[in-house]
């Protein structure tokens, strides 16, 4: 988080050092349950829901969209008897990448949680923040609105397949240390139907997305400076989540995967990880260099990522306070696609703060 | 037209021939000009920089939606944000803080910065902008957010902590940092919502939603929307309705201060009609030849005007100037409201506007125009024939226009009945301006009248003198209008301020009976006592008995209009004692209703009197209140309401206090029970403990820099009406120097020539003087009775300054007599006895 | 009496001119005097010198044994308020007040008791054939008549000299005559001393001696008694 929201945070949480919430761990014995599990864990300091995508327009176009809820506990203000006491703040941020422009659309939102307007509910998914919102409406079907200045989305989303819960049954390790980890949890080959909407013109979409949910109290070390991360739905039903944390000279501190094939998961260990940049693209915006594509090997097999886009860097310096590229990519191998998913890389401009 | 010779002659030739009086009509047109324009100024300055802090508290906000007093209940805030149309609802929480450490209190706002950065995006920037978070101090306190005017007026630096007093007790906070002007243009600081409620005892409340609507929606639909979900008591404003209302209170201030200045433009007009007549006559032999030569009356109608035109351009030139530097040094000496009070904040950069300029420029020259358009006519009808014969003189033929006199008097009478304008006692005005003009057209026949019974006195200067005014009746009355136009509005003033100033006196020693008033806090503000201290105070040696109050606000119902409320011990027995009444109930106090007693200011807003009832939103809650009695209120300019104590708890539940009143026993001494009281008061805390003679004194020094400015205008208005009897003489002693020879070759000393001269000056002073007491004592009775009691709403008794009114009036003869001896001082010389021999 | 010895008067500046190189005068009550000369000769000085107005560079003028030059300006004043009176070319009354107050301007002046005054203006006026007129206003007269009052003024307080200056420069031969002769018949009655400053052979030869200011000094002519 940088400076602005830091400054935000200020003007609520005031003394910052005295009174420290009593934050709880994450605890590798931890069993996830859904669909209680899917809501919000409000005692931990973040957590964030996360849904990714490709989307198709009527007319075969494809576009990549993101829409993103996280949540935290600043621990200030805990004491404050005002319904208005940000004891949670809520954020949001949705993106659309539309080659057809070759242009990335952004909105936002935050909020303190309460008065119904910005909630974040426990047991149960159903985030909302003003207009947008994320929630499970029955079953296994979701739906994600996001209406933000120049575009909008209201998807509705099925899961097609049980949920990967990452590391060790949902316990994911983020560095060296046992004690910078999270409980994390996807729901990847969400099918997609929906509607989107650009300058006001509305186009019927189809596609296929995956859904992050992650929460914990300190899951970055100290030392490490950004992540690199993919979410890829298969082509053959399968899901592959690999993740590394880097330090400020780009080295990886620390990697971890999941790759769901039809014949059973696999978790990779950080040694079997390997982070390989094959092409440079600078933002004309802020100048950032990012690697965005990439060949990435998991055990004995190696993936090649090429974004949809060049240019989808978010600057989220207005709100949530980073600056980062995550966009659509097709996932190849041995020359062929054989997926769609996500890249996201921070810290590639400056250290990653939460 | 004429050519540029004629022109000459016609226009610019007199003007150069008598250029002091011409330099003397300049100035006059430019004081007026620029007193004008530099309190026309002032007010701009004010009114924008007012109306600019309170829209800067909505941001970008479209609508907002707000209540009286300490606001409304909180749950209101996603009610109106779900309303269809309604993108952004912002709440606010505005305190009054009583700062600590320092006088008066501050405006802060807790705002939800996650809300409130979509309306105003600037404060957001400002609080994240730039590298100021690196270099700052470290800010560990609880933040607080200054804006560029509170940190200039306060002096206080990023990291600097402040308290503030809620009750009798600190809350600490730290500047974190000082946001840009266009962040916030108030006087006020922005605090956390959250930290606002629970810091400032308003937990559960909110005093406004800044709402901004979605692109493309209906302003008036959500209007309607908003007004089904809305309580009573809680509305629906525009950020320029909030801008006028901040701007309401001060309005009949700042227009009567306008009409103030613009009576030394009008004074300027009629000084440059006296210039111009005198200057007619003085040439109607000059005017007679240029027609025989072949002029046009038309061009000369012309000629003249434009001279006048040209005395008025370079006039007004000149004020804007100085009305341009008049009103900065305003701004930076006395601030806006120049002393009054009524805004807050810094001197603010005044900007120059054409538009403006060029507007005020025209006005000069068009009072100077119109003064010169009566003498230009008379000019242009000179009868050529007689006009060339020598010794045509036309100095003491006197028309009396009794039926023009007699029609302004009846019109201004008729005037006076008229109601207000827009809240504004125009009528008033217009009245008075008949009644002075109607006065000036009076003037020939006063004279004539007056010097017809002119004692008649041996000294030789004496009856020259007198011979000489009756003689030069037009002339005198010339000289003397000016002076009878600002002295009459400065006698006025002279009585409506005494009358004020005492009123106000007598009623401050009324409405104090108490021995020691002890006192924190004020409507909405964050300080105040409570019982505790109440019953600690009790226990003092020496105290016969105390009494409380406490201030609040309520909505009028039916108009909407806000009313201060006083919680006092008071009931119909007690009322007459400690209130001044102008009038009392007759009849018992309705079913239900809860008796109160209410300011003339609140009397009118309501029109409602005694025995009536009307309803209260106090609190929340709809009170029904029967009108006992009104009461003459100098301090409430909204108008207040006074109930008894016990009731307004039992209503708002509210048990706070804002003043003890003390009456000591007999034989206890006022400092010791002071030093007691002092004792009892939580360490830090501020109050004002204070006798009766402190809170008379503060209330007329107040008074007294109100006023000030008033009295500046006046002196000015004043000197541009000497203008006019200086230029009286010197017009007249260059016409009548072999008169001065003749008498000097019979024997005349210079001592006695002086005389003559200073008697004729003080005889026009004395006239100025005689019309403009009786004129003034008129206009006073209009300022008193009508225009003061629709601008301020305030009943004041008639009290006459005879002795400032006896030195002023001494003051203008003797400045009458000494500038005509001055301005006569050619008539001295050695060669007004040359002068006997010289040609006609 | 009035005794005028050797007044020497230049003016300064560029052309430095002696207008009075030595003028010595001798008059005693009841005498009339002519002076005559050239415009520019002096005539105009000698009177303002005579009346106290100016200055001379050297010589004195006495009035019965007061030497003018002696006394300052207020002093001056008062002596001419007492001893002397004026008549001048252009009448010069007071527009403002009446006949009568123009008159009695003098004895005002004076400190005369009201009563006495009254007396001594009505007698004047009466002589100069006015009376009627007493309560009129001085431009409802006639060149003539308003000069009738102007001697009327000159001669109310009895002054020992009555200066003249160019008294019928601006009347018609008829009125002139008139004047002439009231103001001759006043001064012989009073028995003050007349000094007529004139162009006029006509008017000079009213009085009983005659001079011609000429270079500065002045030169006795006979006097041609004419037929008034």
């Amino acid at each position: 988080m940088n400076r602005v929201l830091a400054l935000l945070f200020v003007l609520f949480a005031g003394v910052t050092a005295s009174a420290q919430p009593a934050y709880p761990v994450v605890d590798p014995a931890y069993v996830i349950e859904f669909p209680r599990d899917e809501g919000s864990h409000p005692r931990f300091r973040t957590e964030w829901w996360y849904v990714t995508g490709w989307l198709e327009t009527s007319a075969g176009s494809p576009v990549g969209f993101q829409i993103t809820f996280f949540r935290t506990r600043p621990g200030t203000q805990e004491g404050n008897p005002s319904r208005f006491a940000a004891k949670q703040v809520l954020f949001a941020h949705a993106a659309l990448s539309d080659p057809r422009t070759g242009k990335l659309l952004r909105g936002e939102r935050s909020a303190r949680a309460g008065f119904g307007l910005a909630e974040s509910r426990e047991g149960d998914l159903d985030v909302v923040l003003d207009e947008w919102s994320l929630r499970r409406v029955d079953g296994s079907d979701y739906r994600a609105v996001a209406i933000a200045e120049g575009f909008s989305l209201q998807l509705d989303l099925r899961a097609s397949a049980q949920p990967l819960l990452h590391g060790k049954a949902g316990f994911s390790q983020k560095g060296p240390e046992t004690s910078n980890a999270s409980h994390y949890y996807s729901l990847p080959q969400l099918e997609v139907k929906g509607q989107i909407e650009i300058s006001g013109r509305k186009e019927a979409v189809r596609g296929r997305a995956w859904l992050d949910h992650e929460w914990s109290t300190a899951f970055l070390d100290p030392q490490t400076y950004g992540w690199d991360w993919i979410g890829i739905n298969l082509d053959d039903g399968g899901a592959l989540m690999v993740s590394r944390m880097r330090d400020q000279h780009g080295v990886s501190r620390w990697a971890f995967g999941t790759l769901r094939t039809p014949s059973g998961t696999t978790t990779f260990e950080p040694q079997e990880i390997e982070w390989q940049p094959q092409r440079q693209w600078r933002s004309p915006r802020t100048g950032i260099e990012y690697p965005i594509e990439w060949a990435v090997r998991i055990g004995d097999r190696t993936i090649r990522l090429q974004p949809l886009m060049d240019d989808q860097e978010s600057d989220t310096r207005g709100s949530t306070g980073t600056i980062y590229w995550e966009g659509a990519v097709t996932a190849m191998e041995e020359g062929r696609a054989i997926g769609r998913g996500y890249l996201e890389l921070t810290g590639y401009g400056e250290r990653l703060r939460l | 037209m004429a050519g540029t010779a004629v022109l000459d002659a016609g226009v610019f030739g007199p003007l150069r021939h008598a250029p002091g009086r011409t330099a003397l009509a300049v100035v006059a047109i430019a004081l007026g000009v620029a007193l004008g324009f530099a309190i026309y100024l002032i007010n701009r300055v004010a009114a924008d920089e007012v109306s600019l802090a309170a829209r800067s508290l909505f941001g970008m906000a479209d609508l907002a939606v707000e209540a009286t007093g300490d606001g409304f209940d909180e749950g209101l805030y996603p009610i109106v944000a779900r309303v269809p149309g309604v993108e952004v609802a912002s709440p606010v929480v505005q305190i009054e803080a009583r700062m600590v450490g320092r006088r008066g209190v501050l405006t802060l706002l807790g705002m939800d910065v996650f809300r409130s950065r979509r309306l105003q995006p600037a404060f957001a920037q400002a609080a994240g902008g730039g590298d100021k978070a690196e270099s700052a101090p470290v800010i560990d306190g609880e933040p607080i957010f200054l804006s560029a005017s509170a940190a200039r007026t306060l002096g206080a630096k990023v990291g600097e902590r402040m308290q503030f007093q809620v009750g009798l007790e600190p809350r600490e906070f730290q500047v974190a940092a000082i946001l840009p002007r266009t962040a916030l243009e108030d006087r006020a600081a922005i605090i956390d919502i959250a930290t606002a409620q629970w810091q400032f005892e308003r937990l559960g409340r909110l005093s406004r939603l800044n709402l901004r609507l979605a692109p493309g929606a209906n302003v008036d639909q959500v209007r309607d929307s908003l007004a089904q979900v809305l309580p009573e008591g809680v509305r629906v404003v525009t950020p320029g309705q909030a801008a006028d209302d901040a701007l309401r209170l001060s309005r009949a201030y700042r227009s009567n201060l306008t009409a103030l200045a613009l009576v030394a433009l009008f004074t300027g007009g009629f000084f440059v009609y006296s210039t111009q007549s005198l200057a007619a006559l003085r040439r109607r032999r000059e005017f007679a030849l240029l027609h025989a030569l072949g002029v046009t009356r038309r061009e000369q109608l012309f000629m003249a005007l434009v001279g006048g035109g040209a005395i008025g351009a370079a006039g007004a030139l000149v004020g804007i100037a100085g009305g341009f530097l008049i009103a900065q040094l305003g701004l930076t000496a006395l601030g806006t409201d120049l002393g009054a009070g009524y805004f807050r904040g810094g001197a603010p950069a005044l900007e120059f506007h054409w538009h403006e300029a060029v507007a005020f420029c025209a006005l000069g020259i068009v009072v100077a125009v119109a003064g010169t358009l009566q003498p230009a006519l008379q000019a242009a009808n000179v009868p050529t024939a007689t006009a060339l014969k020598a010794g045509d003189v036309t100095s003491g033929d006197v028309r009396s226009h009794f039926v023009l006199i007699a029609a302004l008097f009846v019109l201004a009478a008729i005037t006076l009945f008229l109601p207000p304008v827009a809240g504004l006692p125009l009528p008033g005005y217009v009245s008075i301006g008949l009644l002075i003009i109607g006065t000036v057209v009076a003037m020939p026949a006063i004279l004539r009248s007056l010097l017809a019974h002119a004692p008649a006195l041996k000294p030789v200067p004496w009856e020259i003198a007198i011979a000489h005014l009756r003689g030069t009746a037009r002339y005198a009355t010339l000289s003397v209008s000016a002076i009878v136009v600002s002295f009459s509005l400065m006698v006025a003033m002279a009585i409506m301020v005494t009358s004020f100033r005492t009123s106000l006196d007598l009623w401050v020693q009324r409405i104090l009976p108490a021995d020691v008033y002890l006192r924190s806090g004020y409507i909405g503000q964050s300080s105040h006592l409570d019982q505790a201290l109440l019953e600690s105070i009790r226990g003092i040696g020496g105290i016969e008995r105390l009494e409380t109050s406490r201030f609040a606000v309520a909505d009028a119902i039916d108009s909407g209009q806000p009313l201060t409320v006083i919680a006092r011990e008071v009931d119909a027995s007690s009322a007459e004692r400690v209130l001044w009444l102008e009038a009392v109930a007759k009849q018992p106090v309705a079913a239900n209703a809860v008796p109160v007693w209410i300011s003339e200011a609140a009397a009118d807003q309501l029109r409602l009197g005694p025995d009536a009832t009307f309803d209260l939103l106090l609190a929340g809650r709809k009170v029904t209140a029967s009108i006992r009695g009104i009461w003459r209120d100098y301090e409430h300019p909204r108008g207040a309401v006074i109930m008894d104590r016990a009731t307004y708890e039992s209503l708002t539940g509210d048990g706070a206090i804002n003043t003890i009143w003390i009456w000591l026993k007999a034989d206890a001494s006022i400092d010791d029970v002071q030093r007691q009281i002092r004792e009892r008061m939580p360490a830090g805390s501020e109050y004002d403990l204070r006798i009766p003679q402190d809170l008379r004194r503060l209330s007329l020094q107040a008074f007294d820099r109100t006023f000030a400015v008033t009295y500046a205008l006046e002196c000015i208005a004043i000197l541009i009406g000497l203008f006019g009897i200086s230029a009286g003489t010197s017009a007249q002693v260059l016409a009548r120097r072999r008169e001065f020879g003749v008498l000097r070759h019979i024997g005349l000393t210079r001592q006695q020539i002086a005389s003559t001269l200073a008697i004729e000056g003080a005889g026009l002073g004395a006239l100025g003087v005689l019309v403009g007491l009786i004129t003034g004592a008129c206009v006073s009775l209009i300022l008193i009775y009508v225009v003061n009691r629709q601008s301020f709403h305030w009943s004041m008794d008639l009290y006459v300054p005879f002795g400032l009114l006896g030195i002023l009036s001494s003051a203008l003869i003797a400045a009458g007599a000494v500038i005509a001896v001055v301005s006569g001082r050619q008539a001295m010389r050695g060669d007004v006895i040359a002068a006997v021999k010289e040609d006609w | 009496m009035l005794i005028i010895e050797n007044l020497r008067k230049a003016f300064p500046g560029m052309s430095a001119r002696q207008v009075l190189s030595d003028v010595s005068l001798r008059a005693g009550p009841g005498d009339y005097v002519a002076i005559m000369g050239e415009s520019g000769s002096g005539k105009s000085t000698l009177l303002n010198l005579i009346a106290g107005l100016d200055t001379p560079d050297s010589g004195r003028v006495l009035i019965d044994g007061q030497d003018l030059l002696s006394l300052d300006d207020a002093a001056r004043t008062l002596q001419r308020r007492a001893r002397m009176g004026f008549v001048f070319q252009a009448f010069h009354l007071l527009p403002h007040l009446t006949i009568e107050r123009n008159v009695a301007l003098p004895l005002a002046l004076n400190g005369v008791d009201e009563r006495t005054s009254r007396e001594r203006v009505e007698e004047l006026l009466t002589a100069v054939g006015l009376i009627d007129r007493r309560s009129e206003f001085p431009l409802k007269l006639s060149g003539g008549e308003m000069q009738r009052v102007a001697v009327a003024r000159a001669l109310v307080h009895k002054p020992t000299l009555v200066l003249a200056d160019e008294p019928t420069g601006n009347l018609d031969a008829e009125s002139a005559a008139e004047v002439l002769q009231l103001l001759r018949t006043q001064l012989k009655r009073d028995n003050a001393i007349g000094i007529l400053v004139t162009h006029s052979t006509v008017a000079a030869a009213t009085t009983d001696r005659m001079y011609r200011l000429a270079a500065g000094t002045l030169h006795e002519q006979s006097v041609q008694r004419a037929k008034v």
